[in-house]
């Protein structure tokens, strides 16, 4: 299991690290995602040991390993850029950790072999570096990654320097090898779609706090934070500044949205609404729901997604596949008392 | 526009024209000169007369010229890998940003702009065996004073200890060479166990070593000039030639024997002394390249 217990970490006069608490049970496969400047990577480095917390502790498997040297904490590393090193063969990158750490030359050769196999590059170990793909360059850091058989694999954004088609192989990839091996992993992105579909759990950070954790669905269906629902997700949930008025909910011009069942609103007037595109029903009759203008239609394959407008307040909306509109119209539309979830205005916590 | 009209071949050749004409001038043609003054008799007085290659044979039987070779190669055995180590070295230590880095930066830079006769007279007063600051802090903590001005290796030692000075430039190529080195390389090593050892020799020094082989190259060539002011100021040349390197041997030659010829002839064979220090390293360059490719 790995621990952080309430890491702070400051630079200057900003907070990196505002007091972060996480567990990674083993064998786990986190998802950390945040926008840069969120602390997610600053996380990884304290784990990795290249920063030092300012206060709070890093646990790797029960061990307290805060103020000890990175190479002493069992983890491995796989930068964004790769870091591989030019002077070195893909064989010498993958078995530098042995290497360094004094492992038998015919241990470090056997490892070095294996973790070439489970990444489909023994043809490539005599190679340099500057001999190989983007793709192929990103196997070699995970290969490298994994010969040292650590027991938490930390990722900084691995697939980001890969273009899209391999960056789909490089997912399924680092899914099979987790599988195989078994290997904690934490995986910090920027990109939501990839933080949701690689992480068994994902956590959401922002400002250098942790705003949620848990698994995919429920980071996505139910947002903790109204951060965690403006930024998971594509598009984003729609936030809609609210009044309580008779168990509704009126927002800026005619919006009106359904108050949930059992909704606590805690005696508060003002609310923060926010709803995915899915829950807002398009086409309705008039006087059920309210009237938007119908700014663009957005295609994207199989499905399609409607740019809404109410006065300053914009909407996204994925309409029923028979729904057609033209952009400039008016067109009634309402939301789902299920879909609807509240937030406090300050805070942006779920009610 | 102008540039575009006079099409881009015309103007690379204008805006070489200064250095090519500076190159021709400073470097070529008094090469030229010397070559041709090789091959004469000449006391700078009276005009110069053809000898053929009598200097070359007389530079054979010239003990003091075998001498101030083999001190020349002497000093360029602890020299030059003294300056390009602690170029190496210093940009090492100071390439992290620290408090006042930019000072110590500056310190090791400095006393490569200060004149070299500045710095070889402070040296000649440190080292005075009399009144010098060395002598006088040795004798301080009970050692005996080295004799640094009295006996042939301690000069030699000496004139070593004032070039060691000069490595400002190399140090600032060597500083920006590692600072270019991408820090990840580095934080993996760590993650990965490498010791600081293990990772200068993995990691550091193969990745520096194509710019240390250039500095060492260009070393070598001015160390010939960076051996002069120390041995003509501070020794003297002695004790006993002992530090009668061939730049001042040249100029003792030339300027004070009147023997201009012979002078030019030494300096010849100098050149291509050092030519074939150069190529030397070059060759170990390159199999070093093949090697890492």
């Amino acid at each position: 299991m790995l621990a952080l217990e309430d890491v702070e970490k400051r630079y200057g006069e900003v907070w990196a690290l505002a007091g972060l608490s996480l567990a990674v049970p083993s064998g786990e496969l986190l998802a950390v995602l945040g926008p840069s400047g969120s602390g997610k990577s600053t996380a990884l480095r304290v784990v990795a040991g290249l920063e030092e917390p300012d206060s709070g502790r890093v646990r790797v498997s029960g061990r307290d390993v805060t103020g000890t040297a990175p190479g002493e904490r069992d983890v491995a590393m796989v930068f964004q850029s790769f870091a591989l090193f030019p002077h070195l063969t893909v064989a010498e990158n993958i078995g530098f950790g042995l290497a360094a750490r004094r492992a038998p030359a015919a241990e470090r050769e056997r490892r070095v072999r294996e973790a070439a196999e489970a990444l489909d590059i023994e043809g490539t170990l005599d190679r340099r570096p500057a001999a190989l793909s983007g793709g192929e360059r990103q196997r070699v850091a995970l290969a490298r990654a994994l010969a040292g058989r650590p027991r938490v694999l930390l990722m900084d954004e691995p697939l980001s320097n890969l273009d899209a088609p391999l960056r789909e192989r490089a997912r399924a990839e680092i899914r099979r090898l987790h599988r195989e091996t078994g290997t904690t992993v934490v995986y910090v992105t920027h990109d939501q779609s990839e933080a949701l579909s690689l992480g068994q759990r994902v956590a959401v950070l922002e400002a250098g706090g942790l705003r949620q954790i848990g698994g995919p669905e429920e980071v996505y269906n139910k947002p903790a934070h109204a951060f965690v629902g403006a930024f998971v997700g594509s598009p984003p949930m729609n936030l809609v500044p609210a009044e309580v008025v008779d168990e509704k909910l009126r927002g800026a011009g005619d919006i009106v949205l359904p108050l949930p069942a059992g909704a606590g609103v805690g005696g508060r007037d003002r609310v923060l609404a926010g709803f995915r595109a899915e829950g807002l029903r398009c086409l309705v009759a008039p006087g059920t729901g309210f009237a938007a203008c119908l700014d663009a239609v957005e295609r994207a394959g199989h499905e399609r997604l409607w740019q809404l407008s109410v006065g300053a307040q914009r909407l996204v909306a994925r309409p029923a596949i028979e729904a057609c509109g033209t952009p400039g119209e008016t067109v009634h539309v309402a939301v789902d008392r299920d879909a609807v979830r509240l937030f406090d205005p300050e805070s942006g916590l779920a009610l | 526009m102008r540039a575009r009209r006079l099409g881009e071949a015309t103007t690379a050749r204008l805006m070489v024209a200064p250095y090519a004409i500076g190159t021709v001038l400073l470097l070529a043609l008094p090469a030229l000169v010397t070559l041709t003054l090789a091959l004469t008799e000449y006391d700078l007085i009276t005009a110069p007369s053809f000898t053929g290659l009598s200097n070359f044979g007389d530079l054979l039987d010239d003990p003091a010229f075998g001498d101030a070779m083999v001190a020349t190669l002497v000093f360029l055995g602890f020299a030059v890998p003294l300056r390009v180590g602690g170029a190496l070295a210093l940009a090492l230590l100071l390439h992290r940003g620290f408090r006042f880095a930019g000072a110590h930066r500056t310190a090791a830079y400095l006393p490569s702009v200060v004149p070299d006769v500045a710095i070889a007279l402070v040296w000649l007063f440190l080292a005075n065996p009399l009144y010098g600051p060395i002598p006088i802090l040795f004798g301080a903590v009970g050692l005996p004073a080295p004799d640094l001005l009295t006996t042939g290796p301690g000069a030699v030692a000496l004139t070593v200890l004032i070039s060691a000075f000069a490595l400002g430039e190399g140090f600032i190529i060597a500083l920006a060479v590692r600072r270019e080195l991408p820090e990840e390389l580095y934080e993996l090593a760590r993650v990965e166990g490498a010791s600081p050892l293990y990772t200068f020799r993995r990691l550091t020094l193969p990745l520096m070593a194509p710019t240390l082989a250039l500095l060492t190259c260009r070393d070598v060539g001015l160390s010939l000039q960076f051996a002069f002011v120390p041995a003509l100021l501070v020794t003297e040349g002695g004790p006993d030639r002992a530090t009668t390197f061939l730049p001042l041997l040249v100029y003792r030659n030339a300027f004070e024997n009147g023997r201009y010829g012979y002078a030019s002839a030494m300096t010849v064979v100098t050149f291509a002394l050092t030519l074939l220090v150069v190529a030397a390293q070059l060759r170990v360059l390159r199999r070093g390249r093949l090697a890492l490719d």
